[in-house]
This record gives structure tokens, C-alpha cells and sequence, in this order.
């Protein structure tokens, strides 16, 4: 269905070619001295009959051109999905597809590629058949079998691999990091989310000897099993989840000081500590004392810290990139560091982590003053049910860099969860990425956080937003009154209310593209908002 | 600087010469490889491919002078993506040139950036019937072998199949 009212109004349902061609260039002059032999695929350049209308005239498709190891090299940044619709299209462009399958080292992995099932993996990873890196994008737990297949595909191959893992024990042998430590290469290994136990570590070390990089959740090893993994992982620089007090968690370990553990990591340029119950002072002075002048990382996760303590590792640890307080166990520790962070500290921070730690108002408005908001191109805060609305807008107004940001908001945070003109939008709409919403179950009730890409402050185009961000209802896309150009991408229920909302309040739309799964009750849906947008414009 | 960086010419292949700073030509591995065959920074080094023609020259070296900057400040990564987003953004003649011109003159970061720069026209595209509209592709295809392809990853199609 194909729809064309009034001089701006166009709506495309499934096909949105022909807005797209216009970007195309037609052929000025005819090209003499090029032979447009390159591809026997592509038609000639000729005129074509779409829709019984007459599109184009002389055009040269320069882009079908292309072939050979060039198209190879195109498809490979290509998703499964996308280039599965790729080798749907011409038989040459399939076998190109099958060629750069083969060749892809690096795969990412949505909910929505594949499901995670060991058939449907092992006939994935028979394709890319070539992997050495393995990232699943997402928080949702990979089933063992997952991790089989993937352990039986990749054994001698895979560098890198991220996933979300659990399993039910703290001690002794996991299954599902057995099933990874087969991965005699690996170089990489991010779990978050996922605890390892002091009897995985072992494995890992004992069968990988190339680990850099290892983080996850938690990793519960004794002072002992560390050592071993240093020993026989002498290229580790990056460690992550290290518990300091496991004595507090497992039976039968004894209390070890936190110095003797810190003393043997004193080479890594990123890491991450968690320490649980129980407050050493010790501890930063270790990480200042210590040759931690390398850290560009840092993660305190569930550390109770005095604000001295902090600032004073601030002031070592100069080149700091990235640095992440998680789950302080005294409200408002961040914030007590936040106002007494002096212009000279965290000269490098691109990136801060805030996740579930208790903010204050105040410390979010220190945040929003200090220097380093500048040069913010990454922050994640969990829980902002200490903030205000003017603070958290005053912040978003200095963070000038950010392109990542990430919120989650409680549930008693009602200037959140208000109607969605307090939707949240990056002040720096042209290279933001999106507001994510945190999936985890204790946000589960927010339901109409919006989630949008943005051009300055005026909401004015929303391009392909993905199922998976299903805090959006279209209701609410009606309220951005600048709103010009959206395009929803297999938009799984779309009710008649919600679209009757957004025809009604959506004075502005230019074009509007949808397609669609092919329930009935999103069909109607569909016809109701062009019913409304054309009889608005008719009028 | 000078002394260390002599000019090098290069002749396109419209028979245009253009000088730049050896740093930046050794960029380009054939370039570089062509200079060191010849062992002789003075002599003209002429680009036989089709693609690279002046207009094309001039933004491949665009470019490379470019990213040889962002190197020697040790630019931030936004800067850069700005600048290569701006970079991909030309007409499709252009980037079929620039990728031709890349490809032959050995450039990888280049060859990568406008390659993305198609990958993301293909990406934008919701079915291989917008694929072959904006390509101009005919369907070679018998009904059969559409669902001979379909069936080599079902659950891309069917979204219950999960």
C-alpha cells in the first residue's frame, strides 16, 4: 500500500524506494570512455517501469557495480539477518554472501539473529565458519547449549567471545565455563553478569594460556588461584570481578589481605574489584601505592570508600579513561566524591558508570559543573530516584560530548514516568546512539520511557526503532510535536488506540514508513494512521 | 621537514599531475611501492587505473592528508568518525570511484570506510525487493530457489520459529 497526499505528505508502507532513489544522482552525460562491463548481474542502466509509472530515465546504478572481492568486503559488516536478505537477491550476490560469511572474523549477535538453539548456531557457525571473535549483544542468559555449540564450533579458533552466563554454584566446577575454558585461543573473555568460581578460574588457566582479558560479574578465587592464573596467563592486563573478601563467601577460606591479592595485579592497565561487607582503608591505598599509575579502568564495585580515600586515588591514578562505582553500600558515597572532585581530577574520564549507586540531586548538579562533564562521552546511571528534574536536564545540557547514555530509572521517579515530555534525548542528537533502557527486572513497571534518536532538543525524526525497545508505545511518538520523519521496523503490536493517539497529535509527519508482521490487529492500525494523516492533510 | 618529505608527483589518469608530500603518498602501499622500485622521489609515478582521475585524486588525498594529521595530533575518535561520516556521505558515482580508486591504490582504511558506506545503503533496505531497487538488480531467481534460499535460515523469516 502506497499513499500520496498533499505536497508533503507521503506514507510508505514496506516500500521506501522511491523516497530513497531521489538521493541517487541521475547521469548527467553519457560516459564514453568507462566500460560498464564490471557486473553481468546488474541490468545495464536502463529505463524502468515501477508501479506502472515511469521512475527513471538514464541513471547509472553505479553501487551494482560493484562485485567481486569489493562486494565481498561490503557484506561484511553485514548482520545474519541482513545478509541472509542480501543473498535473497541475485544469485551472484548470494554466493558473494556465502564468500564473506567464510571470511568474517568478527560476529555480533542480537536476540533477533538466530535463536540459541544448537542446530540453529551449529548451521549459523557452519557459515562463519571462520570466526575469531563471538560477541552476543544482549542480556538475556545463553543456554548451555548455546555455549556448546559454540565451544565445539570454534575450539581452536575463537580470540574473543562475550556473553551472559550463570550458573548455580560459587564453587567448583561450572558447566557452562567448562564448556568456554575448551577454547584453548581465547584471548578475551567478557561474562557480565556471570560469577566465576575459583575452580573455573583454574580451568581458564590451565587451558588458555593467551588470556589478556578477562571480566566479568565476580570472580570468587582464593589468593592462591589468582597466582595461578598469573602464572600461566603471563599477557593478562585486564582483570575485572576480583572479590576481595571471598574468605566472607566461601567456607573454609581464610581471610587473606587485600594487599597480598592487590600486590600481584599491579600490572594491569584495567581493573575491576569488588568487595563485599566489609571495608578495608587499605585497599586504595594499595591501588594508589602500587604501580596502578597504568590503570585506564577502573570498576569499585560494592566498595564502601571514604571520599578521601577516593580523591586521593583519583589524584594517582591520572589516566583514568573509564571508571565505574557500582553499588556503594553508604548513600551518597559518589556524590560526597562528586562535590569534592577538584578540576585537576579524572583528567582522561571519557566514560562513568553510576549503576545503582545513590546519587544525590546535589552530586548530579557537581557532576553537571565539573570540567570532566565536558569531555563525557559515555554515562550510565541506574537509578536517579534522587534527582530532580532540573538537575538531570541542567547535567544532559553540559554533558556537550556524550553520545552514550543509559538510564534506568525506580519506580518512584514520577518526573520520569510522566508523559513523555520528559522523555530523555541527547543533547548531542547528531552522533547519539540511544537511550537504553535497563531491561533488568527491577524496572520492569516502566513502561513509557521513550527511546529515540534526536536532533538538538526538538524531537524532529525517529528513525527505525526496533522492537526490542518496547518502552515505546506509538502513543507517545504523537506528543513530540516536531516530529517529521518516522520509521518503525516490524513494530510488534501496534494497537488502534495508540495509533489513533499519534495521528492525532503528530501535526508535522512528512513521511512515515512502517513495516510490518502481518497481524490483522497491526494492519488495522496502519490504516487508521493513514486514514487520519491523509484526511487531515486533505482538508 | 622538507628535506625528509620530498614531493612526490603523481599522474592520474586523465593525464593531470599532482604534487604531495611523500608521507602522505606512502600511504597508498602501491604508491609506496612504486617509489621504492623506482628508488627515485623525482620521478613521475602514473596511476593507471580508471578510477583515478583528478576529481577522485584529489579526495582520496583529501583523505590521507586528513588522517595523517589525525595521527601525528593523536585526534579523538569523534573527530575522526565526524570527519569519515562527512567523507562517506557523496553521490553513489563517487563512492563506486572512490572504492575502485582505494581498492587499486591499496589503501585499507579507506577501502573499509566507503565499503561501510554501501553495507549501510544495503542495511537500510527492509526486503531484497528494496535491495534490488536501489541497485538496480534483476531477479535471477526461479520460485523455487527463493525458497530453497529461505530455507537455509528459517527462523530469519519466521519470527515464532523461535
Amino acid at each position: 500500500m502506497e499513499g500520496t497526499t498533499g505536497d508533503c505528505t507521503s506514507i510508505h508502507i514496506k516500500r521506501s524506494s522511491v523516497a530513497r532513489s531521489s538521493q541517487l544522482r541521475p547521469r548527467a552525460q553519457t560516459n564514453s570512455q568507462r566500460d560498464n562491463s564490471a557486473s553481468g548481474d546488474c541490468e545495464r542502466p536502463l529505463e524502468r517501469l515501477k508501479g506502472g509509472r515511469l521512475t527513471c530515465s538514464k541513471r547509472v546504478f553505479w553501487l551494482a557495480q560493484l562485485n567481486g572481492e569489493l562486494l565481498v568486503q561490503t557484506f561484511l559488516t553485514l548482520s545474519p539477518r541482513e545478509a541472509s536478505r542480501a543473498s535473497q537477491v541475485c544469485r551472484s550476490w548470494q554466493q558473494t554472501v556465502r564468500m564473506s560469511c567464510r571470511l568474517t572474523s568478527r560476529l555480533e549477535l542480537g536476540q533477533y539473529d538466530c535463536p540459541w538453539r544448537r542446530k540453529n548456531l551449529g548451521s549459523l557457525f557452519k557459515r562463519y565458519c571462520s570466526l575469531e571473535e563471538l560477541h552476543f549483544c544482549t542480556e538475556f542468559l545463553l543456554p548451555l547449549e548455546a555455549v556448546q555449540a559454540i565451544s565445539k564450533a570454534f575450539s581452536q579458533s575463537l580470540r574473543s567471545f562475550t556473553g551472559f552466563l550463570i550458573s548455580n554454584c560459587v564453587e567448583g566446577k561450572q558447566v557452562a565455563i567448562s564448556e568456554l575454558a575448551k577454547i584453548s585461543t581465547l584471548e578475551s573473555l567478557t561474562l557480565e553478569g556471570t560469577l566465576i568460581s575459583g575452580h573455573s578460574l583454574v580451568e581458564l588457566a590451565d587451558n588458555c594460556p593467551n588470556l589478556r582479558s578477562v571480566c566479568c560479574h565476580e570472580i570468587l578465587a582464593t589468593h592462591s588461584q589468582l597466582a595461578y592464573l598469573w602464572d600461566r596467563c603471563p599477557n593478562l592486563s585486564s582483570l575485572s570481578g576480583v572479590n576481595l573478601s571471598v574468605h566472607n563467601e566461601l567456607d573454609g577460606v581464610a581471610r587473606e589481605p587485600a594487599s597480598l591479592i592487590l600486590s600481584q595485579l599491579s600490572s594491569l592497565n584495567s581493573l575491576g574489584l569488588n568487595l563485599f561487607t566489609e571495608y578495608d582503608p587499605q585497599i586504595l591505598d594499595c591501588i594508589s601505592k602500587l604501580s596502578f599509575s597504568n590503570l585506564t579502568s577502573l570498576r569499585l564495585r560494592a566498595c564502601t570508600f571514604p571520599t578521601e580515600g577516593v580523591l586521593n586515588l583519583f589524584t594517582h591514578c591520572t589516566r583514568l579513561e573509564s571508571l565505574s562505582l557500582v553499588a556503594s553500600e553508604i548513600p551518597g558515597c559518589a556524590d560526597e566524591v562528586f562535590r569534592n572532585l577538584s578540576s585537576s581530577h579524572l583528567p582522561c574520564l571519557k566514560s562513568l558508570d553510576l549503576d545503582e549507586d545513590q546519587i544525590s540531586d546535589r552530586g548530579l548538579a557537581a557532576l553537571a559543573r565539573h570540567p570532566v562533564a565536558m569531555h563525557l562521552t559515555a554515562l550510565e546511571c541506574l537509578d536517579l530516584k534522587n534527582a530532580s528534574r532540573s538537575t538531570f536536564f541542567a547535567l544532559m545540557g553540559s554533558l556537550s560530548s556524550l553520545s552514550r547514555l543509559r538510564v534506568g530509572v525506580a519506580r518512584n521517579t514520577p518526573w520520569l514516568q510522566g508523559p513523555s515530555k520528559d522523555c530523555l534525548m541527547l543533547p548531542n542528537g547528531s552522533c547519539g546512539e540511544f537511550l537504553d533502557v535497563s531491561k533488568r527486572t527491577a524496572f520492569d513497571s516502566v513502561d513509557n520511557l521513550a527511546v529515540c534518536w534526536c536532533d538538538d532538543f526538538g524531537l524532529t525524526e525517529v528513525e527505525e526503532i526496533q522492537p526490542r525497545c518496547k518502552y515505546v508505545r506509538i502513543g507517545q511518538l504523537g506528543e513530540w510535536p516536531n516530529l517529521s520523519h518516522l520509521e518503525l521496523c516490524d513494530w510488534p503490536a501496534l494497537s488502534s488506540m495508540d495509533a489513533a493517539i499519534f495521528a492525532s497529535r503528530s501535526r508535522k509527519i512528512k513521511r512515515f514508513t512502517l513495516s510490518l508482521p502481518h497481524e490483522l490487529s497491526s494492519n488495522r492500525a496502519v490504516f487508521f494512521v493513514a486514514a487520519s494523516l491523509t484526511n487531515r492533510f486533505d482538508r | 621537514m622538507s628535506e625528509a618529505d620530498p614531493e612526490i608527483t603523481l599522474e592520474t589518469y586523465d593525464k593531470h599531475q599532482i604534487k604531495i608530500p611523500k608521507s602522505i603518498a606512502t600511504r597508498s602501499a602501491i604508491i609506496n611501492m612504486m617509489i621504492e622500485d623506482t628508488g627515485d622521489v623525482n620521478e613521475v609515478v602514473p596511476l593507471a587505473d580508471k578510477s583515478c582521475t583528478l576529481n577522485i585524486m584529489n579526495r582520496v588525498i583529501e583523505y590521507l592528508k586528513k588522517h595523517a594529521e589525525f595521527d601525528n595530533t593523536g585526534a579523538d575518535d569523534e573527530v575522526i568518525n565526524e570527519f569519515d561520516k562527512e567523507f562517506q556521505e557523496q553521490s553513489d558515482e563517487i563512492i563506486f570511484q572512490t572504492i575502485l580508486a582505494a581498492n587499486f591504490l591499496d589503501i585499507k582504511n579507506l577501502l573499509e570506510l566507503m565499503c561501510k558506506k554501501v553495507a549501510d545503503e544495503i542495511k537500510k533496505c527492509k526486503t531484497p525487493d528494496d535491495i534490488r531497487d536501489r541497485f538496480n538488480i534483476r531477479k535471477d531467481y526461479t520460485p523455487e530457489e527463493v525458497e530453497e534460499v529461505k530455507r537455509a535460515h528459517p527462523w530469519i523469516y519466521d519470527k515464532n520459529a523461535k
